[in-house]
């Protein structure tokens, strides 16, 4: 392994700060490029809309004593041969290693009158939509039912009327029924109104009108839809991949020198093979294990999936993948997701934070059988 | 005797310290953790302490 130069970090969220901090604590001359201080992102649908702070995962004395100088912009452009990258502002930073974690874009979806909408994907955006919420009793339209709408709609409800929208027919409708039956029960205790396979037609400054289910009065729109990729161009030549091919060690395959971690990455899972962990868990300890890696340490990154979530009240929390069971059985209170030869490979839990140790165990004990 | 604190603003709810000690902390309708027990065995603090992948949680004796 080469000796670390100047290492550039692109992207401020859990996976490029914890990376650039460990950088920073080892004495790496180590940047971090990203709009504004790094902050996280799960509390933004749950606390801190209720906060009206900002989660931060560093301000300016925490930078300066990790050692991480910070860029308060975004990357536009980048050559990887040159290790040269442009920012925002028309000025160039050149890099002996570049790590890349810009997660994903939370784009909004394409509906008239969308630019009316608020958002909560990032910490300023929280900040507009905490203050369109200040005054009680607002009617809220949340359009998209994933785990962030559901989330928010679950938040919210408590001092506002809220209607939760979707496409499709039921709230996490993309995860198992378990975890969708109970966070319809739940959003429907919290008097949050869930409108299924609906087609949103404009938005306007009172109002969201269907073709679907009629014109819902509405002070305040937040849109929770979808995601679209971070990369650019020279990471995803189709300009639509999510994440960008990873070795063991988090380098990106076909170059010497750029390694990538978190949400924009797909690494060789040793049981499942290539993999994208869209989830809190894996941004973090990729991000460390980029910067080990970038230091010299030849262990492969291993971490089985991980993601909690918490609708109000209920908290929804799975370890393993979950598109690799083949069948599903409840055992004692969890939810198991066996592959076709019968080893674990999932476990889905709600309300019951205290087994956590015991998924983790089930599916390890699944891998290695 | 310790007692262990909750930066608010710092945890993420990633559940890691109540897998640890569920007697002792909880989380709440936000997702936030939230101490059960005030008083606590000073090593029994600093174990579920040392679970926090953010730092978000501390002891004081
Ligand atoms: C509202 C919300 C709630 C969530 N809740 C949960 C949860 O409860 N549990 C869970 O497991 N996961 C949750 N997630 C997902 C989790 O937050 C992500 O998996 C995690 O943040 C990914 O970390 P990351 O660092 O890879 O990407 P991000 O956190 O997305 O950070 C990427 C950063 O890079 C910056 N960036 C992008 N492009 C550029 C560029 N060109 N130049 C410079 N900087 C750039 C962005 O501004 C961003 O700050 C949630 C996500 C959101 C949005």
């Amino acid at each position: 392994m080469s000796a670390v130069g100047r290492v550039t970090v692109v992207g401020n969220g859990v996976a490029g700060w914890s990376c650039a901090a460990r950088l920073g604590e080892r004495g790496v001359d180590v940047t971090m490029v990203g709009p504004g201080l790094p902050h996280d992102r799960p509390p933004l649908s749950k606390r801190a809309l209720v906060s009206g702070r900002v989660p931060l995962l560093a301000d300016a004395d925490r930078l300066t004593e990790k050692g991480v100088r910070h860029v308060d912009g975004r990357v536009v452009d980048c050559d990887f041969a040159t290790h040269r990258l442009v920012i925002d502002d028309g000025s160039e930073i050149e890099a002996d290693q570049i790590v890349w974690a810009t997660g994903l874009a939370y784009p909004r979806p394409p509906v008239a009158g969308i630019a009316l909408a608020a958002e909560n994907t990032t910490g300023a955006t929280m900040l507009d939509l905490t203050a369109r919420t200040a005054v009680e009793g607002r009617d809220v339209v949340v359009i998209g039912a994933g785990l962030i709408g559901s989330e928010t709609a679950a938040t919210l409800a408590g001092r506002h009327r809220v209607t939760l929208v979707d496409m499709l027919d039921r709230p996490l409708a993309r995860l198992h029924p378990t975890a969708s039956a109970a966070a319809a029960r739940t959003l429907a205790d919290l008097g949050v109104t869930f409108l299924a396979e609906a087609r949103i037609e404009e938005i306007t400054a009172s109002s969201v009108r269907t073709s679907t289910h009629g014109t819902l009065p509405c002070d305040v729109a937040v849109s929770a839809a979808g995601f679209r990729t971070s990369l650019p161009t020279a990471l995803a030549p189709d300009g639509r991949s999510l994440t960008v091919d990873v070795d063991e060690r988090l380098r990106v395959v076909g170059t010497t020198d750029v390694f990538a971690c978190g949400d924009c990455i797909a690494f060789p899972h040793p049981r499942h093979g290539r993999l994208q962990i869209p989830h809190w868990d894996h941004a973090l300890y990729s991000g460390r294990h980029a910067a080990d890696s970038l230091l010299g340490d030849d262990t492969p990154y291993v971490r089985e999936p991980y993601y909690f979530s918490d609708i109000g009240p209920l908290r929804i929390q799975q370890v393993g993948l979950a598109t690799a069971a083949a069948e599903w059985r409840v055992e004692d209170g969890l939810t198991i997701g066996r592959d076709d030869v019968g080893r674990i490979v999932a476990v889905l839990f709600l309300n019951a934070p205290a087994r956590l140790r015991e998924a983790r165990e089930l599916v390890a004990a699944g891998a290695n059988p | 005797m310790a007692r262990l604190i909750v930066d608010e603003d710092t945890c993420i709810g990633s559940g890691e310290c109540i897998a640890e000690d569920p007697a002792a902390i909880e989380l709440d309708d936000h997702g936030c953790a939230r101490v059960l027990i005030a008083e606590l065995d000073e090593a029994r603090a600093q174990r579920i302490c040392d679970t926090c992948p953010v730092g978000a949680l501390s002891v004081e004796s």
